[in-house]
């Protein structure tokens, strides 16, 4: 039991990670990114394409993909974003995405195949022995990369002042503009990060499952929408909570039910937590009051 | 050329793609966008399937419960998400579509992950004579007091629920209308294409329900029409790249949501034609005095 509990925060600390970048874009400025989940499968096929079709060294590799997030992030920022905030209506962002989500899916698939791409790394089957039980190496590198990333990440948000610029552009896009922020600028730059979280993610489910998939994003990756709401709209805290709720619940429904229910579970507890309380787990009724 | 097309198969197709374009547009046009009709129409494909081929049921009973379910189910799950914001119903549908699909792969007796042998009894007239009730349907649901209201809260949430509309209330009910007519939709393709799979109703399907409402013009139900009509033609003309399909979708999406997002045919242009024809209805009136 404690056993399950563990592989649960394992398996939540890497939702932990797709989470938090879906909750600073969505959470943050309330734009409905749904390229994210396609740009979280990107960063697995290019883990693949580096370590597995030209051998690098994963020194290399780690960084180069979080280059790859930015860029991701950049392109899906100008093409999608930057003209369709204007609309005022949040379907138009969110449909523009979910187009830039199909062009990566069907490149990825007419170049690559439909085939699941191996990936190996040299440590991937290691475990590390505490007291009776032993953990994968892998799962206790993403538990603390996620954990090094939500501190960044709150340290971000709350001290420095392009976080707090983000978090005002956020509040009141016009108010921020008129106090003389580039709100575009700051729209472009947390895309970026949020990029950059996503291919990381990627690259870490990758190692773990040992393998990317182009179907990647549909299943796995829109997992961190659903968290971001259970957790609360504008929460970081209450997303990472939440990750690791989804983490525990997934990995008991495998345990104590059956396997195949596991990609249903979150949403069924979505579904729940919306019908006791509509905010989510940690969210405020003013966050939600900025969601178009 | 134009022979090799039209076979029955793909005038089913077409009738089916205009159903689920206007089912859509349905609770768009209440400002409603949903997320989920791959597993509204999926729901309902799966029901009428298993009633008709395991159970022996006849057809009509089986296509008015997979209209009921869907209904049913889209009601439900926007209800829940719109307990919080309209951005909440969306994500609701999504979920549903979510859980339709783990649902469609867990249960064995309808084949499960393999894919479930529907018998087929459509024929393309039941098909077409589904897509004209439901389009006179739509078109007097548009210019009726509930499509006005459907109407001003896409236009402005907050007014209309000032000036005493539940908006609540009409919005459920928009997910409910678009949900029979998906449902319908779901019907048809079960028991035309007779092979249905739980792949084939990932959330890809949604977007070319929104595809065609986009392209072909979101302010009007002859847009979705029309879209449908313009996409399905144009991909069985490009059927050799169908890997590409999915791209070119999305080129699409973005192309028209950038510098056309009226979509093709506006509202404008609905009410030049009808001026067209109540002019000629006019000179033939006086030619016949």
């Amino acid at each position: 039991m404690i056993n399950q509990i563990v592989n649960g925060l394992m398996l939540g600390s890497l939702y932990a990670l797709i989470t938090l970048g879906y909750a600073l874009v969505l959470g943050i400025l309330g734009i409905f990114n749904m390229a994210h989940a396609e740009i979280f499968m990107g960063g697995a096929v290019l883990g693949w394409l580096m370590i597995t079709k030209w051998h690098l060294s994963l020194v290399f590799v780690v960084p180069a993909v979080m280059v790859g997030g930015v860029a991701l992030g950049l392109i899906t920022e100008f093409f999608c974003v930057r003209r369709s905030l204007r609309a005022g209506s949040f379907f138009v962002p969110a449909a523009t995405t979910i187009g830039f989500g199909l062009i990566l899916i069907s490149l990825v698939q007419n170049i690559a195949g439909t085939n699941p791409l191996p990936i190996s790394v040299p440590f991937q089957f290691t475990q590390v022995q505490f007291g009776s039980t032993s953990f994968p190496l892998v799962s206790i590198i993403v538990f603390f990369t996620s954990l090094i990333v939500l501190a960044v990440l709150g340290y971000y948000l709350r001290r420095t002042p392009l976080g707090l610029a983000t978090r005002a552009v956020g509040e009141n896009p016009e108010v921020s503009q008129l106090l003389g922020l580039n709100t575009t600028r700051i729209v472009q730059i947390t895309f970026g990060i949020s990029g950059l979280i996503g291919t990381l993610s990627g690259l870490v489910f990758g190692i773990m499952a040992g393998a990317a998939h182009p179907h990647l994003g549909e299943v796995a990756g829109l997992k961190g929408i659903c968290l971001v709401v259970i957790g609360g709209m504008g929460s970081m805290t209450g997303a990472v909570i939440a990750a690791f709720i989804g983490g525990i619940a997934e990995v008991m429904t495998a345990v104590y039910w059956e396997a195949k229910y596991v990609d249903g579970v979150l949403w069924l507890i979505m579904f729940a937590i919306l019908l006791f309380r509509p905010l989510g787990l940690m969210g405020k009724a003013e966050e939600l009051e900025r969601l178009q | 050329m134009i022979d090799s097309f039209l076979t029955p198969l793909f005038l089913d197709l077409l009738g089916i793609n205009i159903l689920f374009a206007v089912s859509w547009y349905i609770p768009a046009s209440c400002g409603q966008y949903s997320f989920g009709h791959c597993g509204l129409i999926g729901v309902a494909a799966y029901l009428s399937g298993a009633m008709t081929t395991l159970m022996g049921l006849p057809f009509p009973l089986a296509m008015i419960a997979g209209m009921g379910i869907s209904s049913l189910a889209g009601m439900l799950f926007s209800a829940i998400g719109l307990k919080s914001k309209d951005a909440y119903a969306a994500i609701m549908t999504l979920a549903l579509a979510q859980i339709a699909v783990v649902a469609f792969k867990a249960i064995p007796a309808t084949g499960g992950v393999m894919g479930f042998l529907v018998t087929p009894m459509v024929t393309p007239l039941m098909v077409w004579a589904g897509v004209l009730v439901c389009l006179i349907f739509t078109h007097r649901l548009e210019n009726s007091r509930l499509g006005r209201t459907f109407e001003a809260i896409k236009m402005s949430n907050k007014v209309s629920a000032t000036l005493g509309l539940n908006t609540t209330y009409f919005k459920v009910l928009a997910f409910g209308i678009g949900g029979a007519m998906a449902g319908l939709a779901g019907v048809f393709y079960a028991h035309s294409i007779s092979w249905i799979e739980p792949h084939s109703f990932a959330v890809w399907l949604t977007v070319t329900a929104f595809t065609f409402v986009l392209v072909g013009g979101s302010e009007t139900m002859w847009g979705g029409v029309a879209g449908a009509i313009l996409l399905t033609f144009l991909l069985e003309f490009v059927r050799f790249a169908s890997a590409w399909r999915p791209f070119f979708y999305g080129i699409l999406i973005i192309i028209v949501l950038a510098f056309r997002p009226t979509g093709l045919i506006t509202r404008g242009n609905v009410h030049s034609v009808g001026r067209f024809f109540s002019r000629i209805n006019r000179f033939m009136l006086r030619r016949a005095e």
